[in-house]
């Protein structure tokens, strides 16, 4: 990745980048997906397939909290802009 | 980005079937996507909402509803809902 810096100008490019490829979405919510992402426009709305979304939830409990994590997979679809907090490409 | 398809066309070709929306809150809707806007406000007719609750999901079903775009966060073409797997 010796040439990122010429390739990656702005924000946008590292998702231009990142098309095709899985990447990392961490939404608001406690909610995470991982998935191949194949659209995005300027409000960071995005179409993504294959995708396994983790959803984070603290119980609290008398001897302290427990953190549980349920997971659901779709094949297809579109995100919210305003939920993204970040993108990362390559997912865990 | 010419040969990409835009995510709100995506939905604009979902318009006339079964669109699951997951909330950014603990709720869920699965029905009929009748249209929506450059807002992501929605549509929708023949609608379940899932509400999910310490005790567990409670299902309400309501008729023709406007959905307010503010909090969606999530929208599954072609998918009846939570329980379809």
């Amino acid at each position: 990745m010796a040439d990122l810096s010429a390739q990656v100008q702005e924000p946008f490019d590292l998702v231009r980048l990142s098309l095709s490829e899985r990447v990392f979405v961490k939404l608001k919510g406690e909610r995470s997906l991982t998935g191949v992402l194949h659209a995005y426009d300027g409000h960071m709305n995005m179409i993504m397939s294959d995708v396994e979304e983790t959803i984070l939830m603290v119980e609290p409990e008398e001897s302290g909290s427990t953190v549980q994590t349920m997971k659901r997979a779709m094949e297809m679809l579109f995100v919210r802009g305003d939920s993204v907090i970040l993108v990362s490409p390559g997912a865990r | 980005m010419a040969s990409q398809i835009l995510p709100l066309e995506l939905i604009d070709r979902c318009i006339g079937s079964r669109i699951w929306v997951i909330t950014k809150t603990e709720r869920e809707f699965a029905g009929r996507l009748l249209g929506f806007d450059d807002f992501v406000n929605m549509v929708l007719e023949d609608v379940t909402e899932f509400i999910t609750t310490e005790e567990g999901v409670k299902k309400v079903k309501l008729q023709q509803t406007l959905l307010n775009g503010n909090n969606i966060c999530m929208l599954v073409p072609g998918s009846n809902g939570p329980e379809d797997s």
